[in-house]
């Protein structure tokens, strides 16, 4: 891409401050440090470390779906990069301007447009705050049923473009099966909508294709999602399993008989000393769930009892409801400094999704990893086993080196090794690159490995869609712009 | 840098977390991550580490909040950056880069005793004569915004000590109390003119100082004694609705019925930087017939009307802004009468308020002088 000399980026300027007006466009330092930081410990530690970070040319504030699509035209006229922007909460680097270019808050697209109680739907636009939809929601006694730990910053347009999912995914199912509709900017700035319904046998799915896009597909402007009344009552009780395994196995019956548990929250013996003492002052040894049960009363007594019978079955120890619901009304403080894992340690969570049968060999092969290959680094490994599905379960494997080398270009490879070598068992193993926390920058590299002869399919719908390759670049694995 | 060393562990922990990003006042109604709490951090966080210097764009920025502390309210961790946003207005102000307006504040109060550019010997012009007396046990502390913008209010204190019976006085050279100078960052002239206000409150001989302006409360009763200003013993500092309770409490006011419903706004700082929140509630449920309906956040999560903290004078548009949203949520609890305890809140929904709203915005002391029988 060209560098932008400044005569030619005055002009620019000029161009796009016409679109949105002076006052929804910057140019200063200030906010383009601001919009250089999301959740990544990547670009975080850039920060810390005092190193310069790749930083956008102009961050734009459009207020509709027609000036966003006069942007793309002008970013593409100049060839200039644009990175969608929601809540920056993304663990991944999804929305480090890595190429300069434009960055598009979408935040002041935050209407809320209908709630549709007949059919149980809510259309917003992409840069409402989750949590302020679901207060809105809950006021009609709907909800959307989506409790991303990232639910005070993320925005709708993120949960859909990153294909994220909630605590309560295991019955509510992920963003991505909740979104019904969405009206997106494409690449070269034609304003287009998905078919109304997401269920239908005309064609394949277009919606498919944009829902988890991270930004290089376009720009999602309108989405509609499918709501949920409101449970009559939610509980949680809690077990102790003598191990790993048996928490697995106790999983897997409750899903295998169709239970519709709202959560399944199991921890590996590590994690369940480390997190579950700490922040919930349990003093327990052992592997840790959480379950939740919600809806009309009549049938969630009879779930519970399936579910006791099998985790008695299983040797499981109850530990009453009180943890559980105390982990509930707690759970988003595990990410609040200082509960939080924070700088200077080096750190990432590491997760994926397989079946059952997958699920253990790719479970201790991970740790091996951490635990053997990194062992100089005292590396630590923990998990737990957040998102169940009727075929499988994601494990949400974390890993932590405390005292990690203070050099940034060391600190950065050996946080790249890491994750090369987990990701590359993920795959070895039947995992995917990832479950919910998506691929930015991050993991974009392994993304021809993870699909093999399909990537190029992939690459080539991309080129199709956004020939200048202005979207998002040095994403999900397509490469810098043209 | 130093001064930001005592800072360090909050600018660390806020510069990267978004989770207050959802109630932050300023950031709500600008959606910008610039002037998140977090974003503030990283900008601080950013200057300590060489990536970029104080310039005026910074200066803006740290001046772009409403310091409601309502972040800190949701913060798990009790993280409070308004702290560090203070250290920072201080070193902007050392650096001579504040924005004009800010300025103009410090400007105002040091030739004309208020921030808000009234002349000086107009204070009480639009209160009326006002009663200065030597002997009196209690000293009215009206305060500028009062004097300045919402007289009614000081109008209606008057008469309702004068009902109660109370022997009160005015200082007749009231000025500022020192609050917006130490806002805006200019802590020394904030002192100079504490220790002024002080040796006034000495000389009157008063045993009770009572005001209506929660600012002027919290910076007299605890900023001074932090900035090194002792306060003279024997004299009781209390804000407006705790004296207006006792006064309920000892039967020294009665209260006519009135079958209206009403929502309070929680004033930041009386709520959050004080913790008074039961007084003024209580005054209300003591009126027979009102119906106290609460709006969706109240308490320590009241969201701010906007025009606290100086936010009227240095941003006014976005002041507003931040009013429409706290004035939607009071007309979404169907009440009658909008009750605050604060002049700036209620002239940021004065501002927003039409005739169709059909809502009344009244201050608690209007209030109890209105239904004084």
């Amino acid at each position: 891409m060209p560098t932008l000399n400044k005569l030619i980026y005055d002009l620019i300027y000029t161009e796009l401050a016409d679109i949105v007006g002076p006052e929804y466009i910057t140019r200063r330092r200030v906010d383009k440090l601001a919009y250089a930081v999301d959740y990544s410990w990547v670009s975080q530690m850039w920060i810390d470390r005092g190193q310069e970070p790749p930083t956008a040319d102009f961050i734009l504030f459009p207020r509709n779906a027609q000036e966003i699509s006069e942007i793309i035209k002008v970013a593409n006229t100049h060839r200039l990069p644009v990175v969608p922007w929601g809540g920056a909460s993304g663990s991944q680097g999804g929305v480090i301007p890595l190429y300069g270019g434009i960055i598009i808050d979408l935040k002041q697209l935050n209407r809320l447009i209908e709630i549709d109680e007949e059919s149980l739907t809510v259309t917003a636009e992409a840069g409402i705050i989750g949590q302020k939809l679901e207060w809105e929601l809950n006021e009609r006694g709907l909800t959307l049923a989506h409790y991303p730990a990232s639910e005070y910053a993320a925005t709708l347009g993120g949960y859909i473009a990153a294909r994220g999912s909630g605590t309560l995914s295991t019955k509510y199912g992920k963003a991505e099966d909740m979104v019904m509709w969405i009206k997106l900017v494409s690449p070269t700035g034609e304003i287009i909508e998905t078919l109304p319904v997401p269920n239908h046998a005309s064609g394949p799915g277009l919606l498919d294709l944009f829902v988890g896009s991270e930004g290089t597909l376009g720009v999602i402007v309108e989405i509609k999602m499918r709501v949920d009344p409101l449970p009559e009552e939610r509980h949680f009780q809690s077990f102790l399993f003598e191990d790993l395994n048996k928490g697995i196995e106790a999983g897997r019956r409750i899903m295998a008989q169709r239970l519709n548990p709202c959560v399944i929250r199991l921890y590996d013996e590590v994690d369940t000393k480390k997190y579950v003492k700490k922040v919930l002052n349990l003093d327990v040894t052992g592997s840790y769930m959480v379950i939740g049960v919600d809806g009309f009363k009549e049938f969630t007594g009879v779930i519970w009892k399936k579910i006791f019978e099998i985790c008695n079955g299983l040797g499981g120890q109850h530990l009453g409801s009180e943890a559980g619901q105390k982990w509930w009304d707690h759970r988003y403080d595990f990410y609040f400094p200082p509960f939080a894992k924070a700088l200077p340690k080096l750190y990432g969570t590491i997760e994926t999704v397989t079946t059952f049968k997958n699920i253990k060999p790719l479970y201790y092969a991970t740790k091996e990893i951490i635990e053997k290959q990194y062992a100089d680094y005292r590396a630590s490994f923990f998990a737990h086993f957040s998102h169940w599905y009727p075929w499988g379960v994601m494990v949400y494997a974390q890993f932590m080196v405390d005292e990690p080398p203070q050099d940034p270009e060391q600190a950065l490879d050996l946080h790249n090794h890491i994750w090369a070598d987990v990701a590359k068992c993920f795959i070895a193993h039947g995992g995917v690159l990832n479950e919910h926390h998506g691929i930015g920058l991050k993991l974009g590299w392994l993304m021809p490995k993870q699909y093999g002869p399909a990537w190029p399919k992939l690459v080539q719908i991309k080129n199709a869609l956004d020939p200048n390759g202005i979207m998002n670049p040095g994403k999900l694995g397509f490469g810098p712009p043209k | 840098m130093k001064e930001f060393e005592r800072h360090l562990d909050t600018i660390n922990s806020c510069r990267f977390c978004p989770m207050c990003r959802h109630v932050c006042t300023v950031s709500e109604s600008m959606h910008r991550e610039t002037v998140t709490p977090k974003g503030k951090g990283l900008t601080l966080s950013s200057i300590l580490k060489g990536l970029q210097p104080f310039d005026p764009d910074v200066a803006e920025v740290m001046y772009q909040c409403a310091l409601c502390q309502v972040c800190h309210e949701w913060c798990v961790g009790n993280w409070d950056i308004t702290d560090p946003i203070l250290e920072a207005r201080r070193k902007i102000v050392s650096l001579g880069i504040e924005p004009a307006q800010v300025r103009r504040i410090r400007t105002n109060i040091i030739e004309e005793g208020t921030p808000y550019g009234g002349k000086r010997d107009e204070r009480f012009a639009s209160i009326g004569p006002i009663s200065v007396k030597k002997g009196a046990s209690t000293l009215y502390f009206a305060g500028c915004g009062t004097a300045y913008r919402r007289p009614e209010v000081a109008r209606a204190a008057i008469a309702v000590l004068k009902v109660a019976g109370i022997k009160y006085t005015l200082l007749s050279d009231e000025e500022c109390c020192g609050a917006y100078l130490d806002i805006m960052g200019y802590r020394e002239d904030a002192r100079a003119l504490a220790q002024k206000n002080v040796d006034r409150f000495k000389n009157s001989g008063c045993s009770v100082l009572v005001m209506g302006c929660p600012h002027c409360f919290y910076t007299i009763k605890e900023m001074y004694p932090q900035w090194d200003i002792k306060l003279p013993e024997g004299i009781r500092i209390v804000h407006m609705t705790t004296y207006l309770r006792e006064l309920v409490m000892q039967n020294r006011i009665k209260l006519r019925p009135l079958h209206k419903t009403a929502t309070y706004q929680d004033p930041c700082r009386l709520g959050r930087y004080c913790g008074i929140y039961k007084d003024p509630r209580e005054v209300l449920v003591s009126i027979d017939g009102l119906n106290l309906v609460e709006m969706k956040w109240n308490r320590e999560k009241a969201n701010c009307c906007g025009y606290g903290s100086g936010l009227a004078l240095t941003f006014p548009k976005l002041a507003d802004d931040i009013a429409k949203d706290r004035f939607a949520q009071a007309k979404k609890t169907k009440a009658e009468i909008l009750v605050t305890a604060c002049q700036s809140c209620k002239s940021a929904f004065l501002n927003q308020c039409s005739k169709e709203d059909n809502l009344k915005i009244i201050d608690l002391i209007e209030l109890v002088a209105e239904n004084i029988s």
